[in-house]
Formats: C-alpha cells, sequence, structure tokens
C-alpha cells in the first residue's frame, strides 16, 4: 500500500495530524557540532564519576585487595555471630543418641551371647563389634565366651572380637588363661597367633609347654614351637 | 563244624534289632529343638511328615542275653541311649562308651544341634533351622539344608549344601585338618572371612575383597626370614554385603560355589 492511499483512508482528525508532522522541519544531522556536544557531556561524566570514586575507593590494587579480605573477614565474622548456636547443640544432640545406640547395641549383644543358640551367641558376639566403647560388661562377656563356650565357632569368633582391645590387660591376661586351658585345636591356634600378635611375653612358657605336649594336636604344636621361635627371633 | 555254628551265632547275637522310640514336642506347632551328643557314632538326621521324633539306635555291641529265656517279657533297659524331652528340645544322648548309630527322624523345620565328642559321620538332609554340627574324627555333611548353619569338624571335612539362608544371621563352617566345601544360594549377602593358612581359598562368587582387616602375624617388623607363613585370609562382601560367614581351616582348602 502506498503512503498516499493510506493517507486516504485515515479518519480527518488524523489526517490533519499526519499533514501537521509532514509541516515540521526535519532536523539535519550537523556531525560536528553534534560530536562536541556529546564530547563536553561525556567529559562532565567522566569528571564526576572520578572525582567521586577518588574520595574513597584507591586505586592501587594491593590496597584494593586487602580491603577486600577485610571486608570478607568482617562478612564472615558477623555470619558467625549472629548465627544461631544450633551446630554445637546438635553435636551434643547426636552423642547423646549415638550413646543410646551404644547402650542398646551392648544390651542386644549381653543377651543374645547368653542365649541356647549357636547362631545367636554367634549373633551377640558380632554385635559386640558394633560397640564403639564397650565398658567392662562386654569385655568380660566376650572374655567369658572365650573360656565357656561350648560352641568352637563362637569361641572362635570371640578372639575375633576381642582383637580390638588387644591393649587392654585384662585381654591379654583373659587369652592366655584360655590358652592353658583350651582344647579345640583351632581355638589354640588362634589364640597362640593373638599372643605372638601382641607380643605378650608372659605367654612364652605356655607356648613352650604347648610344643613339647604329646597330647596336644600336631599343627597346635607346631604352631606354638614357631611362636616360641618368633619371640626369640625379636628379642636378639 | 562246631566252629561254624559257634559264627553264626556270634553274627547273630550281634545283629540286633535296634532300639526305637517316638517321642513328641511339647509345643508341636513352633519349631522344636534336637539335640544328638554321642560319645562316638554315626548320627543321619532326616525329615518326615510327622510331627514327633522318631529316634532309632543301632549298637554294634552284642547284648548279653542269649541264654536267658525272655520269651513274653517287655525288655525295660532302654539300652545305649537316653532320649528325653523338655521345653520343646528333644535330647538324646548317647549313654555308654561304645560305637552307635543313631538315625532321627524330625519334622522339616526343627533346630538341630547334634555333636560327636569322638567322632564318626554326621548327616543331616534336607532341615530347615539352626543347624549346629560338631564333630572331632568324621565328616560334617549337610545336604540341602536351609536356615543358618554353625559346623566344625577338627579332622573331617565339612560339607554343606544350603537352600535357602536365613537373612541376617551369622554362619561359621570350620575345620583344621579338613576341606571346607559350601554351596550357598547365588543371591546370598553376606561379609565372607576366609582363612586356611596351608590350603587356597575357592570361589565362584564375584567376591568384593575388601582391605584385609585380619592382622596377621608377619605384620610386624621382624627378621629376614618370617617364621610363620603367610596366612591366605580373605575377607570380602558377596551381594553387597550382610552377616558374618566364618570359612576357616589351617590344613585344608576353602571352597565356596555358587548354587547353580
Amino acid at each position: 500500500m502506498h503512503e498516499e492511499d493510506f493517507r486516504n483512508e485515515l479518519p480527518d482528525d488524523l489526517r490533519s495530524l499526519w499533514e501537521k508532522l509532514d509541516s515540521i522541519p526535519g532536523e539535519t544531522a550537523d556531525s560536528a557540532a553534534m560530536k562536541i556536544r556529546f564530547n563536553a557531556m561525556l567529559d562532565a561524566y567522566h569528571e564526576t564519576v572520578d572525582r567521586s570514586r577518588r574520595a574513597w575507593w584507591p586505586l592501587r590494587p594491593a590496597v584494593q585487595f586487602v580491603i577486600a579480605v577485610l571486608i570478607l573477614a568482617a562478612g564472615v565474622t558477623i555470619g558467625r555471630y549472629f548465627a544461631p548456636s544450633r551446630p554445637q547443640q546438635q553435636s551434643a544432640d547426636l552423642i547423646q543418641l549415638r550413646r543410646e545406640v551404644g547402650d542398646l547395641r551392648e544390651i542386644v549383644a549381653l543377651s543374645l551371647m547368653q542365649q541356647q543358640s549357636a547362631t545367636d551367641r554367634l549373633r551377640g558376639v558380632s554385635w559386640s563389634n558394633q560397640i564403639d566403647e564397650p565398658d567392662g560388661k562386654v569385655l568380660s562377656a566376650l572374655l567369658d565366651t572365650l573360656m565357656h563356650d561350648p560352641n568352637v565357632n563362637v569361641r572362635l569368633a570371640s578372639i575375633d572380637a576381642l582383637r580390638r582391645f588387644g591393649e587392654r590387660q585384662v585381654v591379654r591376661r583373659g587369652a592366655l588363661q584360655a590358652l592353658t586351658r583350651q582344647q579345640s585345636p583351632l581355638v589354640q591356634i588362634a589364640l597362640i597367633d593373638f599372643m605372638v600378635e601382641l607380643q605378650e611375653k608372659d605367654c612364652v612358657g605356655t607356648l613352650e609347654k604347648l610344643a613339647q605336649d604329646d597330647h596336644v594336636d600336631e599343627t597346635v604344636r607346631k604352631r606354638a614351637a614357631l611362636g616360641v621361635q618368633d619371640f626369640q627371633q625379636r628379642q636378639q | 563244624m562246631n566252629s561254624l555254628v559257634l559264627l553264626a551265632l556270634l553274627v547273630a547275637q550281634t545283629s540286633t534289632e535296634p532300639d526305637r522310640i517316638t517321642i513328641p514336642f511339647k509345643d508341636p506347632n513352633r519349631p522344636g529343638t534336637v539335640e544328638v551328643r554321642l560319645f562316638q557314632g554315626d548320627v543321619t538326621v532326616t525329615p518326615y511328615s510327622g510331627r514327633e521324633v522318631v529316634v532309632t539306635a543301632k549298637s554294634r555291641r552284642r547284648r548279653i542275653s542269649s541264654t536267658t529265656d525272655t520269651q513274653g517279657l517287655r525288655r525295660l533297659t532302654g539300652g545305649r541311649f537316653a532320649v528325653t524331652e523338655e521345653n520343646n528340645v528333644v535330647s538324646v544322648r548317647g549313654g555308654s562308651l561304645e560305637r552307635v548309630e543313631v538315625d532321627v527322624q524330625v519334622p522339616a523345620a526343627t533346630n538341630l544341634k547334634i555333636q560327636s565328642e569322638l567322632g564318626g559321620k554326621l548327616n543331616v538332609t534336607g532341615i530347615e533351622g539352626d543347624i549346629e554340627v560338631t564333630n572331632l574324627n568324621g565328616a560334617v555333611t549337610l545336604t540341602d539344608v536351609s536356615g543358618s548353619v554353625v559346623t566344625h569338624s577338627t579332622n573331617g571335612k565339612v560339607f554343606v549344601t544350603m537352600k535357602n539362608v536365613t537373612p541376617q544371621k551369622p554362619m561359621a563352617f570350620t575345620s583344621v585338618n579338613g576341606n571346607v566345601d559350601v554351596t550357598l544360594p547365588a543371591d546370598t549377602k553376606a561379609n565372607l572371612k576366609l582363612r586356611t593358612t596351608n590350603g587356597d581359598i575357592y570361589t565362584d562368587f564375584d567376591v568384593q575383597i575388601a582391605t584385609p582387616q585380619i592382622r596377621r602375624l608377619d605384620s610386624a617388623p621382624r627378621g629376614p626370614h618370617p617364621l610363620i607363613d603367610f596366612e591366605r585370609a580373605i575377607t570380602g562382601t558377596i551381594n553387597g554385603g550382610g552377616p558374618d560367614f566364618e570359612l576357616r581351616t589351617v590344613n585344608g582348602n576353602l571352597v565356596i560355589r555358587r548354587a547353580k
């Protein structure tokens, strides 16, 4: 559509407006004058910005960096200060909870170790492995199992469970005592290994006796002899 | 001629008819426990459709009876083993030091506790429950059992095939001078603790080997020649891990098979 046609289509008032617009003299681009005006404006702007910034913002990057770090540190400090003291509270709750779970595990372990079924007693021994800081009750239950449990496999498992507490005197003494009374070769061997591992020097006499006892299983005697040799070699 | 007759008489006296006792559980609706404890002899446990425990015992000792007239009399002395029931536990005890053969028929869901002090063949087939078998000289053979197993034979091999495994129950299969051969369902979840001193370990399970937790004698500083050799000890999980399964022997191999 041509402009002429378009203008004819317009209502009267709009058409007259159109014609008035036509009569406004067109702005001629005076590029030189415009450039001067623009540059003047830009200069004025730069001047104000520079002046206001120079007033508080240092130009040296090192100083800028120090300020940034200080602001960051201040932010962190303020954040810490205003943050609710929940984390500490939470960890106290957590410790409490952990202690209760530990107590519960202890009760479960102790009661399972008293059961008729060897499977249950084995479960009790492996429960004891999950107690982080077992008290004397658990240790003496494990030592009791090692000494008196009627099942070989349960006694064997108790040695593995006691391994964690090898540095405790009561465990060393208990294991050595068990070695003198134990009849099952498999448990005897596990105890010999345990003693050698602990470097429990008090056991050398017992090992020598075992190594020379004709009633003791051949494999156990050999193991005891190796244990004695091991102690002797380490002393040299 | 005379000596032949004497021999025949001896044979007839030796093969005495077995002692058979049937004893019910107090509460047959929950799984009972059967304990068999012999000084020495063979024990065979099989399931049957009944709800009672049937104990059949054969002794190789001949009876002192031949010359006495016992026609029409009942024998009051049960012979060589004692059977009692208390709190759903049926207990069978060998009465003397002689060697006996005991066959026990039980309901399929029964817990077992079998022990031979000196030894014999201990066989269990198709039972479901907590199964505890301890032997000294002789094999332990548990075939198609379910539930959980705790077993040991000092000088015999341990051979176990399991149909189903109760989750979350630890198990143990151990020997000193025998092989330990265990077949488990393919989806069994467990932490395997495998240890042998002079044998090797074989399996077709995909065992995720953990960092060795078992500290060994050779781990501490020592002289140039370690006196106690490396134990072949492996701990690892199958199917993501579960309860501890201890397999241990000293002078034998360990074999863990996946049931096909």
